[in-house]
C-alpha cells in the first residue's frame, strides 16, 4: 500500500510551454485515480513525472513517504529505481522478444531466480488470459492482446504502483469495455494503487475511485466520480464531463429573459446582493423537462422556464436527445422519450432550482 | 480549486522568479553538471569530443595546409615552413595556370556530377518504380542484381571501358574493338562522355535503392485515393508520386553529387588522356607534382563544394517533416498491372542489367585471359595471368592466384573491411541514439553535422590527416601509423555518415517507449542498451555494417596513404598493378573482390536474414 | 544557430588541445635529428663482419622499392643473412616521398632504406633537413665514379626514343629538333610526367645541356637558333610540349603504342630500355638508333637513401652494400636494362646495342638532380600551360 504525494509541481518545456503549473495532488493508497482532461492538458506529462521518466522543475514527488524528485533538496531518485509498473498508449513492447520474455525482463532486472520466475511469469499470463500465447512475438498479437501483454509485463513485477497512459485508447469499443471491467476487477483483485490517465471521461467515471480533472496544467478538481458529475467545482469541469455538455446559460449579457432569469435565480438562492457576481448557470440536460409551449403559463417559484423552439429529434436508443434553439444557443435535453415533441415546435424549458449550478464570473461554483 | 490558484499568487510568483533566476545561472557548465549523471549526455559528450578528434581535427588540419609554407616550397617562396602564406590560393585561381590546376577542372567537375547526378535520379526512379510499384515478373531477381554495380570498386567500369574502346589515337595499346577493326572516335574512347556512362552504371544502384526504400513505404492508398477522384496514371504520377517523393529525390540527388565530385579512379582513367582533370584528378596531380599546398587548396574546394550540399540537405530534411506523418499502419501495396507492356519492360530491364554487369564484367575477365585484348586467335589466350608462376609478359610478376601475397592482402581486405564495418556499425547507432535523444540540444545537432562531414572530405585527404594525427602517440592515444588498427579506424569513420544516417530513421521510427518500459523495470541504461536499444535496432544496424562493408571493400583512396608494407588491401595492390600497366592483373583483382564482396555480402545476408540495401536511405 | 557554433568552436579547441602535440612534432622537422654514424660504416674504420653482427642483431629490414625486383632480391638476402627482409615493390616515388615527409614530421618512421628515383628531392630537402643520408659501402668505392656516390645510385636505367622497326627500316628521327615538326605533331609518346616525375629530368637534362641543342639545331636547319627562351633547350622542350605530345600513364603504354604490330604510321616515344625484355613475348616491334643527335635519350638512375631514423640502420647498410654486389644485383643486372654502378658487375648480354655502361653513357643525356629541382617548377608551369585547350 503506497500513496502518492505531488505537491506544486511545476514543469516547463521551453520558455513558453507551462505544461504543468504548481499542481498538488494526494493519491491515497489502494485508490484507483483517473487524470483526466482534454489533449495538451498535462496530464500525461503529470504521470512521466510519477514515473521519473520526466523531472519535476519545482515541487515535490513523494511516494510511499520518500522523497522521490526534489530539485529544491536536490534528490531525484531515477525511474528504474522506483518500483513502479507503467502501460504506454502504444504498449512499447519490444518486438525482438517474445511474450514470455517481454514479461520475464522486469524479473531478471530484479534478480528474481529462474524457477520463481517461471511462475511469475504463468501467473501473470493466466491472470490476462495470455498464456497460450507466451512463445508468440509481439507482431504476432492483436491489439487488444498487445494491451493485456503489455500489462502483464507490468504487473509481474508486482509494482504497489501501477500507471496507465491511456491504455486502452488504441482498442475498438467493445474492446474497450471488457478491458475496462477487467481492470476494475484487477485493482480489486490486487488492491494497488493505480493512476490511470485518459481523456475519454466515461473511461475515468466508470473505472476511478477519484477522478482528477485536468485543464491547461493545473487542477481543476478532485473528487469521486460523483461529486465530480454532481458538483461541478469549475464550469470548466461542469462542461468536460457529461455527454451531451451541461446547458449553460451566460450571463454577460443580462437582458431579456436571461435578466429574467439571473433575478429568479439571484432570488431562489438568496443572492440578490452578489447578483453580479453570477456569471453563468447551468444545468444537466436530464434534469429538464420540455413543456409545449401553449400550456399554461404557471409562475412556480421552484423551477426555472426557458422558452425555444425544437431544432433536432435524436434518438440514441435507450434514450432521445433533443435539441432546443434560444435564440442563439442551443440547449440539449435528454429525456427517456421524445414526449411527443416534433422538429420546429416551440417549447418551454423546465428546470427545477434544485438542479441548476450557479457560477460565478470567473467559473467558481457558488 | 481556482480559490486556491488565486490564493497562491504570490507563492506562485516568486516560483517564476526562481525560475529566472534559474534561468540567469544556467551556463554550459552548470547544465553539464547536472547533465554528467546522466550516461546519454555522457555518451554525447564523449562521443562529440571522439569525433572531433577524428573528423574535425582532420579537416582543421587541411585548412591550416592550404594557408601554410610548406617545407618543400620554404627556399622558393624565401618563407619559413610553417608560416602563412596565400600563395596557394593565387596559384590556383589567379595565376597563368589558375585554368588548368583548379578552374577548369572545378568546371568540369561540376559539369559531369550534374549530368550524372541527372540521368542517375531518373534511370534509378524509373527502375525503383518498375520493381517496387509494378507487377513485373522476376522482380526479385532484377532488384538482387541491380545491387551489384555498387558492390565493385569504382573505377572497375573505366577499366572495362579502356579494355573495350581504348583507340591507339590517344595512347598505348588498342582496346578489343579497335583490334577487331572497329574505329573508335576520341570523344567515345575518353573524356566527358565515357566518365559520364561509367559512372552512371556505378552510381545508379544508390539511386534505386533509395528510391526502391521511399516507394515502398508509400501506402498505395494514396494513389487509389487519387484513382478514385477520376486521376489517371500520369496524373497520379505528376501530382501524387512525385510529390511524396521529392524527399527521396532531393537526398539521391544530393548524395549522387557529393560522390561524383569525389570520385577518382574513373575520371583518372577516362579522363586524363584527353586531359579533360576534374578536382579529383587534379588533387592527384598535384600531389604527384608534390605541390602539397595547392592540393590542400583543391581539397577545401571539394570541402566546400560538400558543404554547400549538406545545408541543401538540412533544408531538405526541414522540408522532410511535412511529410513525415505519412505512412504508419495499416499500410497496403497493390502492384500497378503491367499488361501487355510486361514482356516489354521485363526485356528492357534484363537488357539494362545485362549490359551494366555481365557486359563490363565479361569484358574484364575477358582481358585477363588474353595477352593482347580484342585479338581473338588460340595463341593470344592464356591463363598464365591467374595461374603462371612467373608471367611471361613481365619479369617477376608471378599469377594472380599463385601470388603468396594474394591470400595475405586478402585477407587484410577482410579485416579491415569487416571490422571496420562493425565498429562503423556501432558507433553510427550510438551516435544515432546520442542525436535523437538529445534532440534540440547543440550536442545533438553537433554531432549530427560532424558525422555527415567525412562524406565530403576526398579520402586522399583524410588519410594523409590521419597519417600525421596518428604517427605518434599524443597523450593517452598511442601512434597507430602502420597498425591495422588505424585503417580500421579510418575506414570506420569513413563511413559512419552511412551507418549514422540510417540509425537516426530507425532510432526516430522506434520512438522513446520501448527504453522507457525497461526503464520502469529498472533496467539501468547499459541494460537498455544492450537488451533493448541494440537488439530492436538490429535490422538497421547489420544493414548499416553490410554496406559499410560493401563500401570499404573497394575504398581506394582512404587506404592509399595508410597501407604500409606488409599492411596492403586489394584495391592499393590493383591500383599498384594498374601503376605498372600490368591491366590483366589490375582487372584480374577487381573481379576478386568483386567475388569476394559478393560471396561475403551474400553468406551474411543469408545468416542475418537482413539486406544491406536497407540501410541506404533514410 | 549561434549556440550551435560556440559548440563547434569549444568542441574544436578541446580537440586541438588534444592535437597540440601536433604543432610541436611539426618543428621537429627541422631541428638536428641526433643522428650518430658508426665507426664501423665509416671508410676509416669499415669492418663488414661488424655491420653483419650489428644487422642480424637488428633481425629485420623494411626496404620501399620503386621496382617490381625488390624481392627477389629480399629472398636471397634474407637466406643469406638471416635477416627477416619486406621489400615493398612498385612504390612510387610520390608515394615515397610523401610518406617519409610525414612519417618524420611525426617522428615515427617506419622504414629503413629506401629505392627511389628523384633525386632532386634527396638532395634539396631529404638531405639538407637530416631526414636521410646516404651511404656507399667502402670497400666497394673504389669500383664506383665518385658522380654517382651523392647520391648513391644502386642501378642505372637507360632511357631511349624508340621507334616501329618493323615500319622504319631505321629510325625515322635523327636529330630531336625534328620532333619539334609538324610531322610529329600528336606522334610522340610520353610518360605523363605528372605521374612519372622521372620524366621531369629528361627535360631538365635537355635544358641542362642547352648547347648541345644548339649545335644540333644549326645542323639540322643550317641556321642559328633565335629563342625567346633562356636558351636552346628551353626552346626545345617548349616546341615539344606545344606539339601536343601524348602522355601515357607508364612507360609500358609508351612500348605499346610504338611498337604494336599492324600499325602504318606508328609513333615514335621515350621508354626504358627495359621495354625490350617484353617485346618479343608481346610482339612488339622496337627499334632505337644511339647515333640520334644530341642524344638517343637520358639516364635514370635510381638511388638508394637511409633515413636518419632508420630503426634498423645497420641492416639498411648491409642491403645496401648487397644491392651492389653481384649477388645482390642480379634481378636487375641479370635482365635488359639496367646496370650496376659498380663497374665489376657485368650487365646482360641480351642487351641491344651494348652491356657496357660505359658507351651507354656516351649516348645518353646526364642530368644534375639539383638543376633538375631548380628548373622543376617552371618545367611544371610549362607542361600545365600546353594542356590549355
Amino acid at each position: 500500500m503506497t500513496d502518492i504525494y505531488l505537491e506544486r509541481i511545476v514543469k516547463r518545456f521551453g520558455p513558453d510551454a507551462l505544461a504543468v503549473d504548481d499542481f498538488s495532488l494526494h493519491v491515497a493508497p489502494g485508490s484507483f485515480v483517473c487524470l483526466l482532461g482534454p489533449s495538451g492538458c498535462g496530464k500525461t506529462t503529470t504521470l512521466r513525472m510519477i514515473s521519473g521518466l520526466e523531472r519535476v522543475d519545482s515541487g515535490v514527488v513523494t511516494i510511499g513517504g520518500e522523497v522521490f524528485d526534489s530539485p529544491q533538496q536536490n534528490i531525484f531518485v531515477k525511474p528504474e529505481n522506483r518500483r513502479l509498473g507503467l502501460v504506454f498508449q502504444s504498449y512499447a513492447l519490444w518486438p525482438h522478444m517474445t511474450v514470455e520474455e517481454n514479461v520475464e525482463f522486469g524479473l531478471k532486472m530484479q534478480r528474481v531466480d529462474k524457477e520463481e520466475r517461471t511462475k511469475i511469469i504463468t501467473g501473470s499470463l493466466n491472470l490476462l488470459r495470455m498464456e497460450s500465447y507466451r512463445k508468440r512475438y509481439p507482431a504476432q498479437l492483436s491489439g487488444g492482446q498487445q494491451q493485456r501483454v503489455a500489462l502483464a509485463r507490468m504487473l509481474a513485477v508486482q509494482p504497489h504502483i501501477l500507471l496507465l497512459d491511456e491504455p486502452l485508447s488504441n482498442l475498438d469499443a467493445a474492446l474497450r469495455l471488457q478491458m475496462r471491467s477487467e481492470l476494475k476487477s484487477l485493482h480489486e483483485r490486487l488492491g494497488n494503487t493505480i493512476v490511470f490517465v485518459t481523456h475519454d471521461q466515461l473511461e475515468a467515471m466508470s473505472l476511478a475511485t477519484h477522478v482528477a480533472v485536468m485543464n491547461e496544467g493545473r487542477l481543476e478538481q478532485y473528487a469521486d466520480p460523483m461529486t465530480i458529475y454532481q458538483k461541478p467545482a469549475t464550469d470548466f469541469v461542469a462542461t468536460f464531463v457529461g455527454s451531451p455538455p451541461m446547458n449553460m446559460v451566460e450571463f454577460s449579457d443580462a437582458t431579456g429573459w436571461r435578466g429574467r432569469l439571473l433575478e429568479q435565480v439571484a432570488q431562489s438562492y438568496d443572492l440578490a446582493d452578489r447578483k453580479d457576481r453570477i456569471g453563468k448557470i447551468g444545468f444537466r440536460p436530464e434534469a429538464v423537462s420540455l413543456v409545449s409551449a401553449r400550456a399554461e403559463k404557471k409562475e412556480g417559484s421552484k423551477e426555472i422556464k426557458i422558452a425555444g423552439r425544437v431544432k433536432a429529434v435524436l434518438p440514441t436508443g435507450p434514450e432521445v436527445v433533443i435539441s432546443v434553439v434560444v435564440e442563439e444557443s442551443e440547449y440539449y435535453v435528454v429525456a427517456p422519450t421524445n414526449g411527443g415533441v416534433e422538429n420546429g415546435e416551440s417549447v418551454q424549458l423546465v428546470v427545477p432550482l434544485e438542479h441548476i449550478h450557479i457560477f460565478d464570473r470567473q467559473g467558481m461554483r457558488l | 480549486m481556482k480559490n486556491t490558484n488565486r490564493k497562491n499568487e504570490v507563492p506562485k510568483k516568486r516560483i517564476r522568479d526562481g525560475l529566472l533566476l534559474m534561468g540567469a545561472t544556467r551556463g554550459p557548465f552548470r547544465r553539464m553538471a547536472r547533465h554528467i549523471k546522466n550516461p546519454t549526455w555522457v555518451l554525447g559528450i564523449v562521443l562529440a569530443l571522439v569525433l572531433t578528434y577524428l573528423i574535425a581535427i582532420p579537416v582543421v588540419m587541411l585548412v591550416l595546409e592550404s594557408i601554410q609554407v610548406h617545407s618543400i616550397d620554404a627556399v622558393y617562396f624565401q618563407q619559413k615552413t610553417g608560416s602563412f602564406t596565400l600563395n596557394y590560393f593565387k596559384r590556383a585561381i589567379t595565376s597563368k595556370v589558375a585554368s588548368v590546376l583548379f578552374l577548369q577542372p572545378l568546371l568540369n567537375t561540376l559539369l559531369i556530377a550534374t549530368i550524372i547526378t541527372i540521368t542517375t535520379t531518373v534511370i534509378g526512379y524509373i527502375l525503383a518504380w518498375l520493381l517496387v510499384r509494378t507487377d513485373l515478373k522476376l522482380k526479385k531477381l532484377y532488384s538482387s542484381l541491380s545491387v551489384i554495380p555498387f558492390m565493385l570498386p569504382s573505377w572497375s567500369y573505366a577499366a572495362a571501358w579502356v579494355t573495350l574502346f581504348k583507340n591507339r589515337k590517344m595512347a598505348g595499346a588498342p582496346g578489343i574493338l579497335e583490334v577487331m577493326g572497329f574505329m573508335i572516335p576520341d570523344a567515345v574512347s575518353y573524356g566527358p562522355l565515357p566518365i559520364i556512362v561509367c559512372l552512371t552504371m556505378h552510381f545508379f544502384p544508390l539511386a534505386f535503392l533509395m528510391f526502391g526504400n521511399a516507394f515502398q513505404r508509400i501506402d498505395s492508398q494514396l494513389e487509389e485515393s487519387a484513382q478514385i477522384l477520376g486521376a489517371n496514371k500520369a496524373q497520379i504520377a505528376r501530382y501524387i508520386l512525385l510529390p511524396v517523393m521529392r524527399p527521396a529525390i532531393m537526398s539521391t540527388i544530393l548524395l549522387t553529387f557529393a560522390r561524383s565530385v569525389g570520385t577518382f579512379g574513373t575520371p583518372y582513367t577516362l579522363g586524363r588522356p584527353v586531359r579533360f582533370n576534374t578536382l579529383s584528378t587534379s588533387l592527384y596531380f598535384t600531389h604527384q607534382s608534390s605541390e602539397p599546398g595547392v592540393m590542400a587548396v583543391i581539397a577545401l574546394a571539394m570541402l566546400m563544394i560538400g558543404a554547400t550540399l549538406v545545408a541543401l540537405d538540412v533544408y531538405v530534411l526541414r522540408e522532410y517533416r511535412r511529410f513525415v506523418t505519412m505512412g504508419g499502419k495499416g499500410q497496403m501495396s497493390r502492384p500497378l498491372v503491367l499488361g501487355k507492356s510486361q514482356w516489354m519492360m521485363n526485356l528492357l530491364v534484363a537488357l539494362f542489367l545485362f549490359t551494366v554487369i555481365v557486359v563490363p564484367l565479361g569484358v574484364l575477365f575477358l582481358s585477363t585471359i588474353m595477352i593482347t585484348p580484342g585479338w581473338f586467335v588460340k595463341s593470344n589466350f592464356t591463363l598464365q595471368f591467374w595461374f603462371a608462376k612467373e608471367t611471361k609478359v613481365r619479369e617477376a610478376v608471378s599469377g594472380l592466384l599463385r601470388d603468396p601475397n594474394l591470400l595475405k592482402v586478402g585477407w587484410t581486405s577482410i579485416k579491415v573491411a569487416g571490422i571496420g564495418a562493425i565498429a562503423c556499425g556501432f558507433i553510427g547507432t550510438l551516435v544515432g541514439y546520442s542525436i535523437v535523444r538529445l534532440q534540440q540540444s547543440n550536442i545533438s545537432k553537433y554531432l549530427k553535422q560532424i558525422s555527415f562531414l567525412p562524406y565530403l572530405v576526398p579520402g586522399i585527404g583524410f588519410g594523409a590527416a590521419y597519417l600525421v594525427l596518428f604517427a605518434t602517440g599524443r597523450g593517452p592515444i598511442p601512434a597507430l601509423y602502420g597498425t591495422l588498427l588505424l585503417m580500421i579506424m579510418a575506414m570506420s569513420v569513413m563511413y559512419l555518415p552511412l551507418t549514422t544516417r540510417s540509425s537516426i530513421t530507425s532510432m526516430a521510427q522506434m520512438g522513446v517507449e520501448p527504453e522507457e518500459a525497461a526503464m520502469i523495470l529498472g533496467a539501468g541504461w547499459r541494460t537498455r542498451m544492450t537488451k533493448i536499444v541494440i537488439p530492436i535496432q538490429k535490422k538497421s544496424l547489420f544493414s548499416g555494417i553490410l554496406l559499410a562493408f560493401v563500401q570499404g571493400m573497394k575504398e581506394l583512396s582512404l587506404v592509399i596513404m595508410l597501407a604500409v608494407p606488409g599492411l596492403e588491401v586489394l584495391t592499393t595492390l590493383s591500383i599498384r598493378y594498374t601503376d605498372n600497366a600490368l591491366m590483366q592483373m589490375s582487372n584480374g583483382v577487381i573481379l576478386v573482390i568483386a567475388l569476394l564482396t559478393f560471396t561475403l555480402t551474400a553468406i551474411a545476408q543469408r545468416l542475418t536474414k537482413t539486406n544491406f540495401a536497407q540501410g541506404i536511405g533514410g | 544557430m549561434r549556440k550551435l557554433l560556440s559548440m563547434a568552436l569549444i568542441m574544436v579547441i578541446l580537440g586541438a588541445m588534444l592535437a597540440s602535440p601536433l604543432a610541436a612534432a611539426g618543428k621537429k622537422e627541422a631541428s638536428p635529428s641526433g643522428f650518430k654514424e658508426e665507426v664501423y660504416w665509416t671508410a676509416e674504420g669499415y669492418d663488414y663482419d661488424a655491420l653483419v653482427k650489428a644487422a642480424q642483431a637488428e633481425g629485420s629490414l623494411v626496404a620501399r622499392w620503386q621496382s617490381g625486383r625488390a624481392p627477389q632480391a629480399a629472398e636471397v638476402f634474407e637466406k643469406k643473412y638471416g635477416i627477416k627482409t619486406v621489400a615493398s615493390p612498385r612504390f612510387d616515388d610520390s608515394e615515397n616521398i610523401e610518406r617519409l615527409r610525414r612519417e618524420y614530421q611525426a617522428d615515427n618512421v617506419q622504414v629503413d632504406i629506401l629505392g627511389m628515383d628523384d633525386g632532386a628531392i634527396i638532395l634539396s630537402e631529404f638531405i639538407p633537413n637530416d631526414m636521410v643520408v646516404t651511404w656507399t659501402p667502402p670497400d666497394l668505392a673504389e669500383y664506383i665514379s665518385k658522380a654517382e656516390q651523392y647520391p648513391q645510385v644502386v642501378y642505372w636505367q637507360p632511357c631511349v626514343l624508340g621507334f616501329n622497326n618493323a615500319v622504319y627500316a631505321e629510325s625515322p628521327v635523327k636529330n630531336l629538333w625534328e620532333l619539334t615538326e609538324e610531322k610529329w605533331r600528336g606522334r610522340f609518346v610520353t610518360c605523363d610526367p605528372q605521374i612519372q616525375p622521372y620524366m621531369w629530368h629528361f627535360f631538365a637534362a635537355v635544358i641542362d645541356h642547352a648547347d648541345e641543342f644548339e649545335a644540333a639545331y644549326e645542323q639540322l636547319y643550317g641556321k642559328k637558333l633565335v629563342t625567346q627562351y633562356e636558351n636552346a633547350g628551353w626552346d626545345w622542350v617548349a616546341k615539344i610540349f606545344a606539339n601536343n605530345p601524348i602522355a601515357v600513364e607508364h612507360d609500358t603504354e609508351v612500348s605499346k603504342a610504338i611498337g604494336s604490330p599492324g600499325q602504318t604510321n606508328p609513333p615514335v616515344g621515350i621508354h626504358t630500355l627495359t621495354r625490350h625484355r617484353d617485346a618479343k613475348e608481346q610482339n612488339l616491334n622496337l627499334g632505337f638508333d644511339p647515333n640520334i643527335v644530341p642524344a638517343v635519350g637520358f639516364a635514370l638512375p635510381t638511388y638508394m637513401v637511409i633515413p636518419t631514423k632508420a630503426p634498423h640502420p645497420n641492416a639498411a647498410r648491409l642491403w645496401a652494400r648487397f644491392l651492389l654486389t653481384e649477388e645482390g644485383s642480379f634481378p636487375w643486372t641479370n635482365t635488359v636494362g639496367s646496370f650496376s654502378p659498380n663497374q665489376q658487375i657485368q650487365a646482360s648480354a641480351d642487351n641491344p646495342y651494348t652491356s657496357s655502361w660505359g658507351q651507354w653513357l656516351d649516348v645518353l643525356l646526364l642530368f644534375d638532380p639539383m638543376q633538375s629541382a631548380a628548373v622543376r617548377r617552371d618545367l611544371i608551369d610549362m607542361w600545365l600551360m600546353s594542356q590549355k585547350k
